[in-house]
């Protein structure tokens, strides 16, 4: 009864005495707990027993002999194709691997694709721009050589001409062909005067200067026709049109953009998948085989 | 000719050397299979696979105890075993004893029907008791008592054939006597003439 008393570290020592594996400290130890703790002499009677019994075990007849022979411990060839077979496995593994890398993680090797540093630059002050139109009145675009307009809707005209005389000191012309005011603002701005004298600018060019005059006065009395690259001149029908919406355009442009990349992310990644099964079946195939040619 | 040239000419590809050596050494090998695994079939393959691994993985014995080296292969050998029973585990063909209502144990069945001795019938019985009792402890439990108790091994050795620190081969041959003692207790009116003889030994 007193035996279940006992712990496994005393059942330990006990189970070493037995066998006289004990340290001459650790025995001295469990020899004087025998004299004085019953449990101790209880316990060790009981493993003594059992040893006893376990010695007495029948030793089995061998039921032949186990030498070898040359036949068997000859050298297991291996087919060439099953290394093959694995090398390739981890190849197409690793393939796979990278394929998930170059999609998962971004700036893994180049940056993802769509999404090109340069790119996001130039969108960021774009979207800026757009989300700033939408937030205030969206500015009307005007063609350029378009049919006279009421004074007041026109605004910046481009830096087009008006019925400003150009050549006085002070007032500044662009090549436009309708008379506006100067300032871009309509509604009948005064002429800006600079307020103080400019300096003569010399006369360098005269040609130039006379073509130019030629020109503007060209374009004042004759509408611009035709279609070109020149300048964005747009056919008469479309002249005059007002491009509206210019920042929805881009969203959806965009949007198509990403559209198109998502689906080939997706078919990358499937790729990638598909290829990363294929490595893993491959090795699982080569393994098998090799143990069964091994066997 | 000794152990020591025997085994450096098996090292040097000797297979006749190397044979001298499985000679010496298959009963025990045997024995521990069988004990480990309580079937004389795998027992017989698992010693036979054992001496192949043995003779091919010459070239990792270090020197030390041979007989702890080739017990090492022979315990690694019968774990690789039970781990693919675990996997695959399989209904033996013996029969079903009616009265007890259970598995006999020993393969004796297939050999002679006949009415035996009286120290046969006991032996018999000791070796069901034992094997009973062996089996039903844990795996790693198996090859250290049987190694010290019944092939009478000493602890280092055993360390070395189970390739476990001596602390472990300590605490688990503690814990399987233990269990043993607690297992054969049961087998007392079967066996007396083994237990009186154990009472006998400590008195």
């Amino acid at each position: 009864m007193t035996i279940k008393k006992l712990s496994s570290k005393d059942w330990e020592l006990i189970s070493a005495y037995l066998d006289n594996e004990l340290n001459p400290r650790d025995k001295a130890r469990v020899e004087e707990r025998l004299k004085t703790r019953p449990e101790y002499k209880e316990a060790l009677d009981g493993l003594h027993r059992t040893k006893v019994i376990l010695q007495k075990a029948p030793v089995r007849k061998v039921p032949r002999n186990f030498t070898l022979t040359a036949a068997d411990v000859q050298p297991v060839k291996v087919a060439r194709w099953i290394p093959a077979m694995q090398w390739s496995s981890v190849a197409v593994a690793l393939v796979a691997v990278f394929l998930f890398a170059y999609q998962l993680v971004p700036g893994f090797i180049s940056p993802q694709p769509g999404a090109t540093p340069d790119l996001a630059v130039l969108e960021a002050p774009m979207e800026m721009a757009a989300a700033e139109s939408t937030a205030a009145d969206t500015p009307e675009i005007i063609y350029w050589g378009g049919p006279p307009l009421p004074e007041g809707e026109i605004y910046g005209k481009g830096g087009g001409g008006s019925g400003i005389d150009c050549s006085q000191p002070g007032v500044m012309c662009g090549g436009g062909a309708e008379s506006m005011p100067i300032g871009g603002g309509g509604d009948g701005v005064p002429p800006l005067e600079m307020p103080f004298p400019q300096p003569p600018i010399p006369n360098t060019l005269p040609d130039l200067q006379a073509d130019s005059d030629a020109r503007a006065t060209a374009a004042a009395t004759e509408p611009v026709t035709g279609t070109g690259p020149v300048l964005g001149v747009r056919p008469e029908t479309e002249q005059g049109e007002k491009l509206t919406e210019p920042a929805e355009l881009l969203a959806v442009e965009r949007e198509v953009e990403q559209e198109s990349e998502r689906q080939t992310r997706g078919w990358i990644l499937g790729a990638a998948g598909a290829l990363l099964a294929a490595g893993i079946g491959l090795f699982i195939a080569a393994t098998i085989a090799r143990r069964k040619s091994l066997s | 000719m000794d152990e020591a040239q025997l085994i450096a000419e098996a090292v040097q590809g000797d297979l006749n050397a190397f044979n001298r050596l499985v000679m010496e050494y298959q009963e025990k090998a045997f024995n521990l299979a069988y004990r480990m695994l309580n079937d004389d079939a795998a027992a017989e393959d698992a010693t036979q696979t054992a001496f192949i691994s043995a003779y091919k993985n010459l070239h990792s014995y270090r020197g030390g105890s041979f007989r702890a080296w080739v017990m090492r292969m022979v315990t690694n050998t019968c774990y690789d075993e039970l781990r693919r029973r675990h996997r695959r585990p399989t209904v033996p063909l013996e029969p079903l004893n009616p009265e007890e209502d259970e598995e006999v144990e020993s393969p004796a069945w297939l050999a002679d029907g006949s009415p035996s001795p009286e120290e046969q019938v006991e032996s018999q019985e000791l070796e069901k008791a034992i094997s009973h009792c062996i089996q039903g402890l844990p795996e790693e439990f198996r090859a250290v008592v049987v190694m010290v108790d019944v092939q009478g091994y000493d602890y280092a050795e055993v360390a070395e054939a189970i390739g476990k620190p001596l602390g472990t081969i300590k605490s688990r041959l503690a814990r399987a006597r233990l269990r043993l003692r607690d297992c054969l207790a049961g087998f007392r009116e079967l066996i007396p003439a083994f237990f009186r003889l154990g009472e006998e030994v400590i008195q």
